[in-house]
């Protein structure tokens, strides 16, 4: 079954508040924006703070909502996508220092999504607009009408910045391969002008 | 067709890791129930009168439009050839990419929606296929049409492969990641006419995509 016809239906709840739409639209689409949130931060438990964050927005602004089941879950994405740039905003005005590591919590700074270690050195090396784009795509499977919509950009200059992150990251995926994943030291992405 | 090989699309889409845990999900909803709680209620919306703007925005078009398409064949120093130079720059705008683009959003907004792949589908995928025709053959929207008609594809796939209601069952419990494509019984007569739209889109013109996708990796290196 696929989840459209019910993020669909789920519209209309979420804009009335109603809190069994909420639960089955996390139970929906939570999965998939930890996985976009994590791919930004780098950690999991940041990233499911990040989605519990953009839930508690989408509440408060819930009447707000237009459009179909996938302006919804876009909503979700680019609420969560800001969450992350303010996190990541945060972390370079105040590096962090880990004192206080839990154990199951992986080191800031590495993918925690399973990536083999080239594609995971291939995609460090692209600027994080790009890193977005293709994990939009490529990993979550959304189409070109949703990526646009979560970057706040047009469908052209959506798709045209995506084929570049796609050039990109196969450019990184070759270095790092010619020259082995161990030696692997991250390269300027280059081509992001955006 | 995608910059990528499909081996670099798996290696990129199959370890996805991130299930939200039962503990994770019951905190997530609990704050979230408690949020909705001191919130107002939004009561029952009524229906937007937005088919009536619609319908009244149309009309107002109706009258610059009829003298746009009587302009259409006026020549210089016609009285209608001022409303033709006008109109040119908008029927630029909505040239053959922007009406690719939205027949392609028709035709995934009908697969989004019905599990039921009815005759409406067939004529969307035509239309699709048809707008696409003009566009240059590494055009993302090609890209696009052919993954929405890939997911029709592969509706056809899990008709046959799974008509365990068990599994079914079992899948959809499970927090979603990946894009299930909708499932119909009807899909198998959709996905014949969706690949043959399909081979249309790739093998009318030449160079065929998969060329220009060779292309792009040869200048990539």
């Amino acid at each position: 079954m696929s989840e459209y016809p019910e993020l669909d239906r789920l519209v209309r709840g979420v804009r009335q508040r109603d809190n069994s739409a909420f639960a089955d639209l996390h139970r929906l689409v939570a999965g998939s924006l930890a996985t976009f949130a994590n791919s930004m931060v780098r950690d999991r438990h940041t990233a499911e703070d990040i989605v519990q964050q953009a839930f508690l927005e989408l509440a408060r602004s819930a009447e707000t909502i237009k459009g179909d089941g996938r302006t919804l879950r876009a909503w979700l994405f680019r609420a969560v996508r800001f969450g992350c740039l303010d996190e990541l905003r945060r972390r370079s005005r105040r590096p962090e220092v880990p004192t206080d590591v839990l154990p199951e919590r992986t080191e800031t700074g590495e993918f925690d999504l399973g990536w083999d270690p080239e594609i995971a050195s291939a995609l460090a090396a692209l600027s994080e607009r790009q890193r977005n784009l293709i994990v939009l795509k490529h990993v979550l499977g959304l189409s070109g009408r949703e990526v646009a919509s979560v970057m706040e950009s047009s469908r052209s200059a959506t798709y045209a910045a995506t084929e570049r992150a796609e050039r990109a990251l196969k450019r990184e995926l070759g270095a790092v391969e010619s020259r082995g994943a161990s030696a692997f030291r991250p390269l300027p992405a280059g081509e992001d002008a955006e | 067709m995608s910059t990528f090989d499909t081996n670099t699309i798996s290696r990129l889409s199959d370890p996805i890791t991130i299930e939200i845990t039962d503990d994770v999900r019951d905190r997530h909803l609990a704050a979230i129930e408690a949020a909705l709680a001191e919130l107002p209620t939004v009561p029952v919306a009524r229906r937007r009168p937005r088919r009536a703007v619609l319908l009244a925005a149309a009309a107002l078009l109706v009258l610059p439009i009829g003298a746009a398409i009587a302009s259409d064949s006026a020549a210089p120093g016609d009285v209608l050839y001022p409303v033709k130079m006008a109109v040119e720059p908008i029927v630029a705008m909505f040239g053959s990419d922007v009406r690719a683009e939205r027949r392609v959003d028709e035709l995934e907004r009908l697969v989004d929606r019905t599990t039921d792949i009815s005759e409406d589908v067939e004529n969307a995928v035509e239309r699709a296929t048809d707008a696409v025709r003009d566009l240059p053959e590494s055009h993302p929207i090609r890209e696009e049409l052919d993954r929405i008609i890939d997911r029709i594809h592969r509706n056809q796939h899990e008709t046959e492969d799974t008509d365990r209601p068990a599994e079914r069952e079992a899948t959809d419990t499970e927090p979603s990641v990946r894009t299930d494509p909708p499932v119909s019984d009807s899909a198998t007569t959709t996905t014949t006419v969706a690949e043959r739209h399909r081979d249309a889109t790739t093998t009318t013109t030449s160079p065929s995509t998969t060329t220009t996708t060779e292309g792009d990796r040869t200048r990539d290196r």
